[in-house]
């Protein structure tokens, strides 16, 4: 599960998990990156006490930490330190220790969340999990890293939705067209006749079976079964000696909305003022 | 080591900062997004398709639906300022009176109202628009207002 090995800066002998055997972990006595492997392998039952005698300098709250996880590995070791700043009685879970100091205890939390830490003995952690402790400190701060560089695809993916609904998204404005209608209480042929010779005018008749037809100054009522046909019409018209510039629609009261509509569209494709009047009469 | 606790400060000071361009991106689409969104529920219609439509601002006119439900004398006449849309009745003659006092009331309330669209459905006959169109001029001779009368299209897909 763990291996010991011997720092080459600072001499001082350490243990690491098993799974961090021939990578690049990071001393905890003197902060220095070893690579841990065969040429610094020991045997963990030498030297371990000589090392913690060295080790007594530290002053702030996380090395102290790390040095009462190291003092812990040997018993005797463990009694030093609960008298001298840490006062942990052996055989307690740590999770539940209050009295600890707070980065020992996270760091137990910690090991004991990834269950590095076997807590069924009731026995407090040894000098294993301070360098377990480690690795766990140097994965967090790698995942941590690799969190701010997520943000990048999913800034893009953003901006991709951003351009796909600017693409697909319609303004759709309602449209409309003017209904220049004269005013008539009663659909009257008094009007039609107001236009019949006068050759400013184009008349186009929508029949009760919405078929179009023409008649210019040119020729009289014409048919125009299509739209098509009433198109070339509208435009031949507009080719005459009498450059005719207005439209009259006269719709037949039985005729469809749509098709009135139709006409009014080509006269507007053609630049025609449009009148549209209502008659009953047949032409 | 206070060089550890450096360390850790400042990465956590880079996640944060790196939010700030989402947040930009989020509310770009937000805003987007309110202002190309209807907040106006319309109720479909099956209006005639034309090429040549001027666009309108629906907001600022009175919209007068004819749906080619009810009798073919006197279809389903709907009323409304895009929302509030209240159905009138099924007599032709209390149909036009309907209109002409709504549209007077309306102009009279707002003034500033550009003019009246009347969407009329493709199945409709046209004696129909015409009827509607005759209650709007008459309630526009009677309030001396002068403002255009507009048939509703849609453009072709």
């Amino acid at each position: 599960m763990s291996f010991s090995f011997q720092c080459p800066v600072c001499r001082s002998v350490r243990t690491a998990a098993e799974n961090l055997f021939g990578k690049r972990v990071r001393c905890v006595d003197c902060d220095n990156f070893v690579i841990v492997d065969d040429s610094t392998l020991v045997d963990p039952q030498h030297d371990t006490v000589g090392q913690l005698l060295d080790s007594q300098s530290g002053d702030d709250l996380i090395r102290n930490s790390d040095k009462l996880d190291s003092m812990e590995s040997t018993s005797e070791t463990a009694v030093i330190s609960s008298q001298k700043d840490q006062p942990q009685s052996s055989g307690q879970v740590p999770a539940a220790d209050d009295s600890g100091g707070g980065s020992v205890r996270s760091a137990w939390r910690a090991e004991s969340a990834e269950g590095g830490f076997d807590g069924s003995n009731g026995n407090p952690p040894t000098g294993t999990d301070a360098e377990e402790f480690e690795a766990f400190e140097m994965t967090k701060k790698g995942k941590r890293a690799e969190d701010e560089m997520d943000m990048t695809p999913m800034v893009d993916v953003v901006f991709l939705l951003l351009i796909f609904f600017m693409v697909t998204a319609s303004f759709t404005l309602q449209k409309s067209m003017d209904l220049p209608t004269k005013t008539q209480d009663e659909p009257s042929p008094n009007v039609v006749v107001d236009f019949e010779d006068n050759p400013e005018y184009v008349s186009v008749f929508v029949s009760e079976n919405n078929e179009f037809r023409v008649r210019t100054s040119e020729y009289d009522w014409e048919d125009a079964p299509n739209r098509h046909e009433l198109n070339v019409k509208l435009r031949d018209a507009k080719e005459a000696v009498s450059k005719p510039e207005k439209m009259l629609i006269m719709a037949h009261a039985e005729c469809m909305h749509e098709s009135v509509v139709q006409a009014m569209d080509i006269g507007i494709e053609h630049e025609y003022k449009i009148q549209v009047i209502m008659t009953e009469e047949s032409f | 080591m206070d060089t550890r606790v450096e360390v850790k400060q400042r990465k956590q000071e880079d996640a944060e900062l790196d939010i700030t361009p989402m947040i930009d991106v989020v509310f770009l689409l937000l805003a987007f997004f309110v202002v190309v969104s209807k907040m106006d529920p319309k109720p479909a219609v099956d209006l005639p398709i034309a090429r040549y439509g001027k666009p309108v601002n629906e907001k600022e006119a009175i919209s007068l639906i004819v749906r080619s439900t009810g009798t073919l004398e006197s279809p389903v006449i709907v009323y409304g300022r895009i929302q509030n849309n209240v159905e009138l009745s099924l007599d032709p003659e209390e149909q036009n009176q309907q209109i002409t006092d709504f549209v007077a009331e309306e102009f009279a309330k707002k003034p500033n109202l550009t003019g009246v669209i009347i969407k009329t459905e493709s199945g409709v006959k046209y004696q129909n628009t015409n009827r509607v169109f005759s209650a709007i001029k008459k309630a526009f001779d009677e309030g001396g207002i002068e403002k255009p009368v507009l048939v509703a299209v849609e453009e072709p897909q």
